[in-house]
């Protein structure tokens, strides 16, 4: 036997107890190997000690009270998501943040309609430009700077109309 | 129906049929080796009972999914566990649920049923010997995944193949849970399991 063989040897009694021949294996192992025997000892013991521990105690009306149990979850009508505990309490905590949705909704709508409108009086506007067919030509023009500079409360020059009178 | 199917998995296939029997045949084969994972897990003896049955129930309702391919007790070892994993994660999100606390199902019904203590013993009364009990409190000090790598090594039906399934980890993670398990058992009853030396067998 090998060192592997006896690793083997080792993982197999964590599990259950070994064949009269695997023992006697062990045995000739320990012998050449005095400085694993201390570790052998304390995993056999462990094992048995696991091998012992004792059984919980179950209730004698357990398989009676699955059944119950199983009956009551097969009678039960699916529930909708709705109704669920779980759910409301989903919808209570997402409520706010669902509110402030619906209002940035609403803004971005609003503005939106606000932007269309005022797009659409520039574009009226255009229009109208767009339709005066001619314009003075710039001869006429000439004199409008002088023209503009004139004072506005000058009234008509009485003297310069008997003059040309 | 093929003739070396696995017996506990022919009467699953049943159970998918709605045989009642074969599902009582079920649990009254597993009720013990899962009682003893659920109660090693949470160490409480009414929510090891509420456990066990939820493992029961929930085989039964996903007999619709399961695989005569897969072994039943491989299968329903997996469920146990994880549902005491969920009881665990459970446990430390709610170190201490309120005896007042309603169940989120039935809003008149408690959270939590404590059984009158005078009608149940705990197991520990059971407990024979120091040494069981020594090695019961080294098992519930363990960290789960190694604790419950031991306890499934203690099912004889399951392979090493079967618990790394269960487990769901490799082979190798599996023996390793084991071997680093029993390392740190052996050194905390190194003194229990040397007094015991002439009383213990291999």
């Amino acid at each position: 036997m090998n060192e592997f063989d006896y690793k083997t040897l080792l993982e197999k009694r964590w599990r259950q107890k070994l064949t009269p021949a695997e023992e006697a294996s062990v045995r000739e192992w320990l012998a050449q190997h005095p400085e694993s025997k201390a570790d052998w000892d304390l995993e056999t013991q462990l094992s048995a000690g696991l091998e012992k521990l004792p059984e919980v105690p179950v209730p004698s009306n357990f398989t009676a009270r699955v059944l119950q149990a199983v009956e009551r979850e097969t009678a039960l009508p699916k529930r909708s998501t709705t109704d669920s505990p779980r759910f409301m309490h989903v919808l209570r905590l997402r409520a706010p943040a669902a509110i402030v949705s619906v209002v940035l909704v609403l803004f971005v709508v609003t503005h939106h309609q606000h932007t269309q409108a005022k797009r659409a009086e520039l574009v009226q506007g255009v229009k109208v430009v767009t339709g005066v067919s001619s314009l003075p030509s710039p001869e006429i023009l000439q004199d409008f700077d002088t023209i503009r500079q004139l004072p506005a409360s000058t009234g008509p020059d009485p003297e310069l109309i008997a003059l040309m009178k | 129906m093929s003739s070396n199917l696995d017996p506990d998995a022919a009467l699953m296939l049943r159970v998918k049929q709605g045989d009642k029997a074969a599902f009582t045949e079920l649990v009254e084969k597993y009720k013990q080796p899962i009682m003893n994972l659920a109660y090693r897990t949470v160490r409480d003896m009414t929510e090891a009972e509420d456990l066990a049955q939820n493992v029961f129930v929930q085989v039964y309702k996903s007999a619709s999914r399961y695989k005569s391919t897969a072994k039943f007790s491989t299968w329903l070892f997996t469920i146990a566990r994880n549902l005491c994993l969920n009881e665990i994660r459970r446990r430390s999100r709610h170190p201490a649920d309120s005896f007042d606390a309603t169940h989120p199902d039935q809003e008149d019904q408690p959270l939590q049923q404590y059984e009158d203590k005078k009608t149940f013993s705990p197991p520990e009364s059971l407990l024979q010997g120091e040494l069981a009990q020594q090695i019961d409190q080294a098992l519930a000090d363990l960290p789960e995944n190694q604790r419950s790598a031991i306890l499934l090594c203690r099912q004889e039906e399951l392979s090493y193949e079967e618990i790394a399934e269960a487990l769901g980890c490799s082979v190798s993670a599996t023996k390793s849970l084991i071997h680093r398990g029993r390392e740190t058992l052996k050194e905390r009853l190194k003194a229990y399991l040397r007094t015991g030396e002439s009383k213990n067998e291999n």
